[in-house]
């Protein structure tokens, strides 16, 4: 050993050229050395990993690591590296000094730049940021779908990076000294060389631990596709014709309805979705979602999810901050969960300001509370998943202008109680009509029994009624089943509890046992989450769609003292979003006469269309729905005609209603004073003013232009407003132009 | 009036209904009153719940059915029906915001206007254990209840301070409303019996709650 050091520079030049020939060979410093890699059958990824310097060795294998789960990690270490790249030296100069070019090449070879004296500095802001992110940002490393592989890589890269100074340390740097070309170039050939070896080390060391790493990788993906493709057996097994793909991902392109399918099939095992799915199942559909909406998600992100708080907003962020604490979740009341409600608070917002129309209303905070748990308190991702359940899940105004579809639903889950549980029906009707007369005349109105119950029930996805396991796999279902679950859930639960109603004797009786019944199902004292699941499947099928079509035009009685003149516009408001509603008040009639026809033959198709998409993932399911959908067909046509009567009638008043001075003065006898409590202000957007409408009044002349073709839109003008609309039936909506 | 004119020993069926702003307190005062809890966690209130507690006044036993309503406006919409044809109602305010006191003035017009007298009113205002933060004066809010024919309390269903009595008080207007009421009837029709007025004892049936220190 002593003896090579004694050898000239020019032998220890050739020596070292050697080396580094051989170095090279190993990492490919450059990215024209591509070729050199040769680090056995590695995964492809790993060669795009090996075509880049030794600085960047460390950074870009993790993002060839994480890549696949990550995308977004850290664009931060990213650019870093490319930083360092177009600064490297490319030329190597023939210079006449070879021991110079030596140390430049070293240098070059340690940090892609032959005068970064900044390595130690940004190698240790990447640690520290790396140890932030560890510490502060727990979502966005969840992000990985293998978070541990990841975490594991990055304590390993710190330990990599402390050998490195250890071998400096071990060659005479001192403490944070910078490997910069003076200390190099007072080292001896020796030491560097045997610098250059543990750069050698380190890098192989590098290499291959990607390769172990991606192997696993390899490995569990392949076991995973199997467990897949056993379950999809299985599954296919259970359900005869039905090709069935299960797998846990969606995979790209046309996969999805397929993977849609696999999940549905999962869901109706015993024992439903495994939990650990649910993030996955969550967040792709409702990805899926707002990949489909009009808009750029990337800019509405940046526009909602903020803390600034805007003038107008402050009475509901007010109101908000107030509920953080009343969900219910035990994670957001402590007095240690600042940063759980501080996310919750922002996902409220961002949801209020997402949809203004609908704001905030409480019973979100409980809604936002769990899915925050599920994602992980990913707020991007519960953001998406709270807009696909209020938007797409949920039929609109659940939660908006008077919460209009919840009382179209309370009814339609009247109707479906009485026709699945007539006894319990007449029984609850028995009470009602007892405790009516009991108060006397005077008394008011009584609502259905079990609403006080059902609103609870239908504001908070059962997310306060039932304990939490249950509640996930409702959801679950909701999810993929849209919100018939809703009402399938609620008669589920309603036929459980009828043995503890029919012997009671008063309303009275009736709220007394309900309330505390429904404690004893929030501790899972009366059922498990496997029985409320399996109850639930079992709920006969019945057409949804229908049902709340026909009870929004014939508004439920006894749900509200409304006056019936309000029935007409709560009608509009249900079917149409409210921007056109001042339109659709004027043009609303006309446009029936017109094309009731092809509306109600639409209105039809979209049922049909709507009830197959929730049929059952079995064949049978899928036969006996058929043979209903002939008897539902027949059944549809008639109360098509019905809805169309209904529709007629109301649309013979509306002249009444809007000639009169204001729309709340209703031409109804028997409840002139029966709306007692006028809640003070009115959401501004109701279109209470009258003088919005003269223009509009159907008296007023109108041109409608229609074609032959059913599904082509209908267009209608007004000469004396220059106001041209257009209904399409496909689509359901008018829209001006 | 739901009071039923039955045989003694008498039962009143009466309901209450809480009333006022978000967050001021109406479910912790019911829950504190009928279960002697304090939740600092519980769920904000949708549109409605209902809870029942049985108590005997001298020798009136009396079912107070207990309508707590939500503080959110929009949740109106779907039930002005359950306060229609209450026998009292109490409306609370947070001390420590004079908004919310506002909104109880709301509350009484709404009621005077719709039920007259019929309806027993009182008027709470909670969290007496954010003392150090009051924003409503007990003069302004004593004043404002006598100026309406209220009665005023001011209570704590953290510390337990004063939720009793509300209850308490409120039941024997109701009480006191509901004999006006028959006497009113039996004058109408002398044929009627007399009732027992007597002097009023109290008797629960329930033991009375242990007075501690707050909770949690």
């Amino acid at each position: 050993m002593e003896a090579e050091a004694d050898q000239s520079d020019e032998q220890a030049w050739h020596e070292l050229m050697l080396l580094r020939g051989r170095f090279r060979s190993r990492v490919s410093s450059t990215p024209t050395d591509l070729e050199g890699c040769s680090i056995g059958p590695s995964t492809q990824a790993l060669s795009t990993a090996s075509t880049h310097s030794l600085d960047t060795e460390q950074e870009d294998s993790q993002d060839t690591l994480t890549n696949g789960d990550n995308d977004s990690w850290d664009s931060g270490l990213t650019s870093f590296d490319c930083e360092s790249r177009k600064t490297a030296p490319r030329d190597r100069r023939s210079d006449s000094n070879p021991r110079k070019i030596l140390i430049e090449n070293l240098l070059h070879e340690i940090y892609g730049n032959g005068q970064s004296d900044s390595f130690n500095e940004d190698f240790e802001e990447t640690q520290n940021l790396v140890r932030r992110r560890l510490s502060s940002n727990a979502s966005q490393i969840s992000k990985a779908s293998q978070s541990s592989q990841f975490l594991d890589y990055t304590i390993w890269r710190l330990d990599v990076h402390s050998d490195i100074s250890k071998t400096k340390q071990s060659l005479g740097f001192q403490g944070s000294m910078h490997v910069d070309k003076e200390v190099l170039e007072i080292l001896s050939v020796k030491k560097l060389r045997k610098l250059v070896a543990s750069y050698e080390r380190t890098c192989m060391a590098v290499n291959r631990y990607m390769v172990a790493k991606l192997k696993k990788k390899d490995k569990r993906q392949i076991v995973q596709s199997k467990q897949c493709l056993i379950i999809s057996a299985a599954l296919q097994s259970k359900n005869e014709e039905k090709k069935i793909r299960f797998s846990i991902t969606s995979p790209p392109g046309d996969g999805y309805r397929d993977w849609l399918e696999g999940m549905r099939a999962v869901l109706r095992l015993p024992g439903g979705l495994p939990s650990a799915f649910r993030k996955t199942m969550w967040t792709t559909i409702a990805n899926q979602y707002i990949s489909q909406l009009p808009i750029e998600w990337e800019k509405v992100k940046l526009m909602v999810l903020h803390d600034r708080l805007s003038q107008d907003e402050s009475e509901m962020g007010i109101q908000i901050v107030k509920d953080l604490h009343r969900t219910g979740v035990s994670d957001y009341c402590g007095d240690h969960n600042d940063r759980e409600r501080h996310l919750l608070k922002r996902v409220l917002l961002a949801y209020a300001r997402f949809r203004p129309s609908v704001g905030y209303c409480q019973g979100f905070n409980i809604i936002a509370a769990v899915i925050l748990d599920v994602v992980d308190k990913n707020e991007e991702e519960a953001l998406k998943i709270m807009i696909y359940l209020i938007e797409h899940v949920l039929p609109p105004n659940y939660f908006a202008h008077d919460l209009e579809a919840l009382s179209v639903d309370l009814a339609v889950f009247q109707e479906l109680t009485h026709e699945q549980m007539p006894e319990l029906s007449n029984h609850l009707d028995m009470l009602r009509t007892q405790s009516l007369e009991e108060r006397g005349a005077n008394g008011g109105d009584e609502p259905p029994l079990t609403n006080l119950f059902t609103i609870q029930w239908f504001l908070t996805l059962f997310a306060t009624c039932l304990p939490q396991e249950a509640t996930l796999r409702i959801w679950d279902m909701l999810f993929l089943y849209g919100s018939t679950i809703l009402m399938k859930t609620a008669l589920a639960l309603l036929k459980k509890l009828e043995k503890y109603f029919l012997p009671m004797e008063s309303a009275f009786d009736f709220y007394s046992i309900m309330s505390e019944l429904q404690l004893r199902m929030l501790d899972s004292a009366l059922f498990g989450p496997e029985e409320v699941a399996q109850a639930v499947l079992s709920v006969p099928d019945f057409d949804l769609r229908m049902l709340r079509l026909k009870h929004t035009f014939q508004p439920p009685q006894n749900l509200r003292s409304a006056t019936n003149g309000m029935c007409y516009s709560r009608a509009l408001r249900t079917t149409k979003s409210h921007d056109d509603r001042a339109e659709t008040h004027g043009l609303f009639s006309n446009f029936i006469e017109k094309r009731r026809a092809s509306v109600l033959v639409h209105k039809e198709r979209m049922a049909r269309r709507s009830s197959l998409a929730e049929a059952e993932t079995d064949i049978n399911g899928l036969r006996k729905k058929f043979a209903d959908y002939t008897k539902d067909h027949q059944n549809a046509r008639a109360s098509v005609n019905d809805t169309a009567q209904m529709m007629e009638r109301l649309a013979r008043r509306r002249g009444s209603i809007f000639t009169t001075e204001s729309t709340d003065t209703s031409p109804d006898k028997e409840l002139p004073q029966a709306n007692p409590f006028q809640f003070p202000p009115k959401d501004p957007e109701e279109p209470s003013n009258p003088s919005v409408f003269p223009r509009l009044r159907a008296d007023s002349p109108l041109r409608v232009t229609t074609e032959k073709d059913p599904n082509s839109p209908v267009r209608i003008s007004s000469p004396g407003t220059n106001r041209r609309l257009s209904f399409h039936p496909l689509y359901n909506r008018i829209t001006s132009s | 009036m739901a009071a039923s004119a039955v045989a003694s020993p008498r039962v009143h069926d009466f309901k209450v209904v809480l009333l006022g702003e978000g967050c001021v307190g109406k479910t912790s005062l019911v829950l504190r009153y009928v279960e002697n809890k304090f939740n600092e966690k519980h769920e904000s209130t949708l549109q409605a719940s209902f809870l029942t507690k049985k108590l005997t006044i001298g020798n009136r036993r009396v079912n107070l059915s207990i309508w707590d309503t939500a503080g959110q406006e929009r949740f109106h919409a779907l039930g002005p029906i359950y306060y229609r044809d209450s026998n009292g109602a109490i409306l609370t305010y947070d001390i420590t915001d004079d908004d919310s006191f506002q909104k109880v003035k709301n509350w009484v017009k709404e009621l005077k206007k719709m039920l007259g007298t019929d309806i027993m009113l009182t008027i709470i205002g909670n969290k007496t254990d954010l003392e150090k933060q009051r924003n409503v004066s007990v003069e302004t809010a004593e004043q404002y209840a006598e100026s309406v024919g209220a009665t005023h309390f001011q209570t704590s269903a953290k510390l337990n301070r004063g939720v009793e009595e509300v209850f308490l008080d409120l039941s024997r207007r109701m009480i006191e409303q509901a004999d006006k009421q028959d006497a009113e009837k039996r004058a109408l029709s002398p044929s009627s019996r007399s009732t027992a007025a007597g002097n009023v004892v109290l008797l629960e049936e329930t033991p009375a709650a242990p007075i501690k220190s707050g909770c949690c």
